[in-house]
């Protein structure tokens, strides 16, 4: 069996390359530091079985957190000593639009192990923008199978799985060629320089035009107000219909239910504990609870992969760095609106540990997926208790927006309390990509 | 004329040319994000609140605080002429 694993730059789509490689679906998302831990699959090509394991991405292999020293500490343990290598194969996944500093990366990984492959991904996007990579060049310069790929369209995962085949089961290796530059990150951007060709009319315009919308200064934040609301009052809307259906069907399935229950000759309390109160509230909470979950969770999906998470953190980060946390705290908020587990393992993406745990503490104060029903419950009963009319839709995602600002408060009110007493500090550095704007892919 | 990366107009390039490291241990993670001596670098956009800056560098945006971008000296370039970049 031949041993793989998949390292690179964080958002470079190294799981999205994972799961067409293994056919598995390790969640995705168009954000830096979206793959927590590591997660391991198969697949079988030429009458070779290999295991291929999905590391979280790392800008360097010198850690500046502990999270990132996960992908560095994996690879030196496994290829350094010649013994007990138990990798045959690394693959290095690159932006093929950002090579210049994903090259920073695989130069230190080559200086490692010269059993390399590197896999240039998101070929299409690059096309699309005018840039093109010369792979052939790239392969001399690097001495180590180049491929170009494009994961998401599933193209050129023959040629990757091949290279790892070859690679992995070669006994020789070349190893990379001298070159004039001793310093790493002068050496990447000298084989960028030669390999990438880059239009710079076209590259970079959809980018900063949506920039220009989703970062402005006065459109900025109705942006912001205007996506939740508006992902609010879809998913209020639909959970209406939704529900309704639902109910029409358990209305019919119960009565089924208990006569089904009273032909078995059960005692009559028996019957009614189980049909009206197990069942009965079982079916109510699933109609009610279900709908709003199976309808917000996809819509914010939708948001990750367009990569506007980031943007948010880069629009409030002088906020929370008044409140002594960092930006970044923005972003794993969001995640915790979708489930609050996920958003405290998102913290990991920020780097200094004091504001991490600001971070964490915090995240509970968001109402995540599962506490929205109950949200949307007290604020509709609240409002038919102020004003004795039942709340519309739109209301309801007004209020809801409304909650949600609130929480948000709170949390940097919070953050401002305990970072002046329990987790006393000044904010540390800041630093934070802005992803390329990519199309979501449904399914 | 060396000046802080932090005083760039927006659509302005510059060539880095040192980075101060501020005891934060800000210097290494900056060069693995492509902060590099010689690297050409822009800065695209300004936080609606005045800060973080967002540089492009290497074919990546990267945000990074006023007072972090203070630290990192560039060489100016001339601003581009007509449609030059925000």
């Amino acid at each position: 069996m031949i041993r793989a694993v998949l390292a690179g730059n964080p958002n470079v789509g190294k799981s999205t390359v994972f799961n067409a490689l293994t056919g598995l679906r390790q969640h995705t998302g168009n954000w830096p530091g979206k793959t927590v831990e590591t997660k391991t699959g198969t697949f079988r090509h030429n009458g070779h079985t290999v295991e291929i394991t999905d590391l979280p991405g790392a800008y360097s292999l010198r850690p500046h957190s502990p999270e990132e020293a996960v992908a560095g500490d994996f690879l030196r343990e496994n290829c350094t000593c010649e013994e007990c290598g138990r990798l045959d194969c690394v693959v290095i996944v690159c932006d093929a639009a950002a090579l210049s500093r994903n090259l920073i990366l695989v130069l230190q990984i080559l200086e490692m192990t010269p059993r390399c492959v590197v896999c240039v991904n998101l070929m299409d996007e690059a096309k699309k923008r005018g840039i093109a990579v010369d792979t052939d060049a790239l392969s001399r310069l690097l001495g180590c199978p180049v491929i170009p790929c494009a994961a998401r369209r599933k193209e050129g995962l023959s040629a990757l799985q091949d290279a790892i085949v070859q690679t992995g089961t070669e006994t020789g290796n070349t190893g990379m060629p001298a070159s004039a530059y001793d310093d790493i990150p002068a050496r990447a951007q000298a084989i960028a320089e030669e390999t990438v060709h880059t239009c710079p009319d076209t590259a970079y315009r959809r980018d900063m035009l949506f920039d220009r919308i989703f970062l402005g200064k006065w459109t900025a934040y109705p942006i912001m107000a205007l996506l939740v609301l508006g992902i609010f009052w879809l998913t209020i809307h639909g959970a209406g219909y939704l529900s309704a259906g639902l109910e029409w069907c358990f209305d019919r399935i119960l009565p089924l239910c208990r006569d089904l229950l009273l032909i078995c000759r059960l005692p009559e309390a028996v019957v009614s504990f189980l049909a009206d109160g197990v069942l009965g509230t079982l079916t109510q909470v699933i109609a009610v609870m279900l709908p709003p979950m199976a309808i917000f969770f996809p819509l914010f999906t939708l948001l990750e992969d367009l990569g506007y998470l980031p943007r948010t953190a880069f629009c409030l980060d002088r906020l929370f760095c008044r409140c002594g946390a960092c930006g970044k705290q923005a972003l794993t908020m969001l995640m915790g609106l979708g489930c609050n587990a996920a958003g405290v393992t998102g913290c990991r993406i920020i780097d200094s540990p004091r504001e991490r745990k600001l971070a964490i503490l915090t995240n509970c104060l968001i109402p995540c997926n599962g506490r929205l029903p109950m949200v949307l419950f007290l604020t509709g009963t609240l409002t038919v208790l102020a004003t004795g009319y039942e709340a519309s839709g739109g209301l309801q995602a007004v209020l809801l927006t409304g909650t949600l600002f609130l929480c948000t408060t709170v949390t940097l009110a919070l953050c401002h309390i305990l970072s002046s007493t329990l987790l006393r500090g000044t904010p540390s550095a800041f630093a934070l990509e802005l992803p390329s704007y990519r199309i979501p892919r449904v399914g | 004329m060396k000046q802080k990366l932090s005083t760039l107009s927006p659509g302005q390039s510059g060539i880095l040319a040192h980075l101060e490291d501020g005891g934060r241990h800000l210097s290494g993670r900056l060069r693995d994000l492509g902060f590099t001596p010689g690297s050409k670098v822009t800065l695209t956009g300004i936080s609606p609140l005045g800060d973080p800056l967002a540089f492009r560098i290497r074919g990546t945006v990267i945000a990074l605080r006023r007072t972090d971008a203070a630290l990192l000296e560039v060489f100016p370039c001339e601003p581009e002429e007509g449609r030059g970049q925000r």
